[in-house]
């Protein structure tokens, strides 16, 4: 066994291919992929070692424990290796297994991208001001630097697309939502375009100048990077970096495109503007005018001014009423002038899953999940096969009447179970990926007219999950934490993984890459490894690259003490870990030669993205 | 194209809409925030705990709040229980004991900022 953990029998699985099969799958598979039969042997035949990834199984980025202030900047520390899990076992694992086990699929995890047209004026950055707790995501100081975060966590995906623990290539990855920020156009696009290997300059409005708060001096609830000294981050240590929001807007942002299928659902502010509330007509006429709110005055008298500051029923609707008659207006007061943009049009729901079919074929799915019947029907779920032995299932756990937790209307669940059951029957693994967790699934606002039905929410979502042992895990985001939760069934006979990956957004800002492996005991392992962005763990003074700005955004984030940054890692218990639990059926069933096969189509996949062939 | 109080008025007629063609018992409850809570960074502090001090686990904590305060129970790998309990909505501090003997007492904050710092 290496440092990692891998066992020889990992790298035999192609050795299970007979020759003539061998010579057959290179043929078919170089033919598929136009690459040349000689480089794609070479690559079929190359056995599977654990490869040498950029993750924190090498390397973890923590802060500084001096800094200027209370700020802290950031330096890469010790890695950290895999811990076992036995709460589903309830016993100790076969020290032995690591000998023995097998490679069932390799997959990413992504969540949480929130990339942000931080110029729009439909994104009210005051609204933090008014309530930093309930408005928290409102203004950040790296709100202008998204893109370059997710261009580099595609570099560190595409990194990662052999496996660390054995070397086995990548097959799919899945994005469980929250991937446009505030519901605009542009979001949408420059997500989905990064994602697919395109150059993407995250600027609206006027080229090459950023027109927002962070350059504004009388928003001073927000980080003013040119100069910090006049606002609430300056005393708190920031760091005055000139320049810095020129650079985020002027400059391409390159990105390698995800080297695998890539999967996507709806997360709530893929649904609801700021992920929150029903978005109208006043919203749209905002993105895409020329007058952006600057100071809470501006707010005032609209009714997102009453929610945020007032919580009850009476008092929310008072605002509204307030609003409804023009009793206060002041609309003169703490607005700026803005170069207006088209491409800010806030989308419809509907719109969503519209733009994954408007994608590159490769590295495809078209759709990315979603299907023309998504979109004729308005079914905003899915399922899809990863080979032969494992289907996904994508839900939208979005509330899409309000609020920003989420819930599962009762048609949808139906649909799951009954889907669960006939993938249950046919042999195959399942994993449930959604936005919500576990934690957040109890959103009871239902219009008033709805239609009957109801929603489903953690206790009966969960119990539904464990009536199917084929479900081994459920995946998802919206806290933006690293949580791994076991759900044990109440007889103590195994159950599932509930695996939270954290964000793009806020600190760590962290995916991560999960392989389930059979041990042949009866066991399998789910092996979830953490990863960083593509980008230096110490930002260094003045380097505004796309990778500078990517490792500035990480410290940035490290710093906004109104996001708790540092509960955001969660507990070793919930980054690298072994997640062990009984098979849910007979794994021989799965032959050494079917993943022979599926291991060979996905690295002549692989050696296409490496070496440029096309489908 | 400018946005004007008239823009205004629709922006609020449409909050207001939205409003009241939601139930009303429901909808302040689907205002929350995504945020760290106090369960949470009581359970990851544990954890934290729990690994600095070589405590191999059988059953991770799991937490719960009741009574006016948070209790977590687990199990180490030799069937002894784990046990944390903090005080209050909002805690600042909590107690770790495994097999009925005090493993830490003190800061969750101290845990969490320890932790993420080399």
């Amino acid at each position: 066994m290496n440092s990692s953990g891998a066992s020889e029998r990992e790298g035999a699985a192609l050795v299970e291919l007979s020759r003539r099969e061998f010579l057959a799958a290179t043929a078919g598979l170089a033919a598929a992929w136009g690459l040349s039969r000689d480089l794609l042997g070479s690559a079929l035949a190359e056995p599977a070692q654990p490869a040498e990834v950029p993750s924190t199984l090498l390397q973890t980025i923590r802060q500084r424990t001096v800094g200027t202030g209370q700020y802290r900047t950031l330096a890469a520390s010790p890695g950290e290796t895999y811990i076992p899990r036995y709460d589903l076992l309830g016993r100790a694992a076969d020290s032995a297994r690591a000998t023995r086990r097998r490679s069932l699929v390799y997959l990413g995890h992504m969540s949480d991208i929130h990339i942000i047209d931080s110029q729009s004026p439909a994104r009210l950055e005051p609204l933090q001001q008014l309530s930093p707790t309930l408005w928290q995501g409102a203004c950040r100081p790296q709100d202008a630097l998204t893109v370059h975060v997710q261009a580099q966590m595609v570099e560190a995906m595409a990194a990662a697309r052999y496996s660390p623990l054995t070397g086995e290539p990548m097959a799919a990855m899945f994005n469980t939502g929250d991937s446009a920020d505030m519901h605009s156009d542009n979001e949408l696009r420059w997500y989905i375009d990064i994602m697919d290997g395109r150059t993407v300059t995250p600027n609206s409005g006027e080229p090459g100048r950023y027109e927002g708060p962070q350059a504004w001096a009388e928003a001073d609830y927000a980080y003013h990077p040119d100069d910090p000294s006049g606002d609430r981050f300056g005393p708190y240590g920031f760091p005055a970096i000139p320049g810095m929001l020129t650079a985020a807007v002027s400059q391409p942002v390159e990105s390698p495109g995800m080297p695998v299928p890539w999967y996507a659902v709806y997360g709530n502010h893929d649904a609801l503007y700021y992920g929150t509330v029903p978005i109208d007509a006043g919203l749209r006429a905002l993105a895409l005018g020329e007058r952006k709110p600057v100071t809470p005055e501006a707010l005032g008298p609209n009714y997102l001014a009453g929610w945020a500051q007032d919580s009850s029923v009476l008092g929310r609707l008072q605002h509204s009423l307030s609003t409804q008659f023009g009793q206060q207006f002041g609309w003169q007061a703490g607005w700026q002038t803005v170069t207006p943009d088209p491409g800010r049009e806030l989308y419809q729901q509907q719109q969503f899953m519209a733009a994954h079919l408007a994608t590159a074929e490769n590295p495809g799915p078209i759709g990315h999940g979603f299907t023309q019947q998504n979109l004729d029907t308005g079914q905003t779920y899915w399922s899809a096969d990863v080979g032969a032995n494992l289907r996904l299932f994508g839900l939208d756990t979005c509330n899409q009447v309000m609020g920003a937790d989420g819930a599962v209307p009762q048609e949808q669940f139906d649909w799951l179970k009954r889907e669960l059951g006939s993938t249950q029957d046919a042999g195959k693994l399942a994993i449930v990926i959604s936005h919500h967790n576990s934690k957040t699934l109890e959103n009871g606002a239902v219009a008033a007219f709805a239609p009957e039905g109801g929603l489903v929410h953690t206790e009966e979502f969960v119990q539904g999950l464990l009536e199917h042992p084929n479900v081994i895990a459920w995946c998802n985001g919206h806290t933006h934490i690293n949580t791994i939760t076991a759900h044990p069934r109440s007889d103590g006979d195994g159950g599932f993984w509930e695996i939270t990956t954290a964000s793009c957004i806020d600190f760590p800002q962290q995916q991560q890459v999960l392989e389930i492996v059979d041990n042949t005991d009866g066991t399998i392992s789910i092996f979830t490894t953490v990863l960083d962005h593509a980008s230096a763990a110490s930002w260094r003074e003045g380097d505004l690259s796309q990778r500078g700005l990517a490792s500035l955004s990480r410290e940035l984030a490290g710093n906004d003490w109104v996001a708790d940054p540092l509960l955001r890692l969660g507990s070793p218990l919930d980054r690298n870990c072994e997640l062990l639990l009984p098979a849910p059926f007979d794994m021989a069933k799965i032959t050494d030669t079917a993943l022979a096969k599926e291991t060979a189509a996905h690295k002549a996949r692989l050696a296409a993205y490496e070496f440029g062939g096309q489908p | 194209m400018t946005f004007t109080p008239a823009m205004g008025v629709v922006l609020g007629g449409a909050g207001l809409l939205a409003l009241s063609a939601c139930a009303v018992t429901t909808q302040v409850d689907a205002l929350q925030p995504v945020a760290g809570d106090a369960v949470t960074g009581v359970t990851v502090a544990a954890a934290d705990v729990l690994i600095s001090q070589g405590v191999a686990i059988k059953v991770v904590p799991v937490c719960r709040f009741g009574s006016g305060r948070y209790v977590c129970s687990g199990e180490t790998m030799s069937g002894d229980k784990i046990r944390i309990t903090a005080e209050g909505e909002d805690p600042q501090t909590m107690r770790v004991m495994v097999a009925d003997e005090p493993v830490y007492t003190g800061s969750i904050d101290e845990v969490l900022t320890r932790a993420a710092r080399r």
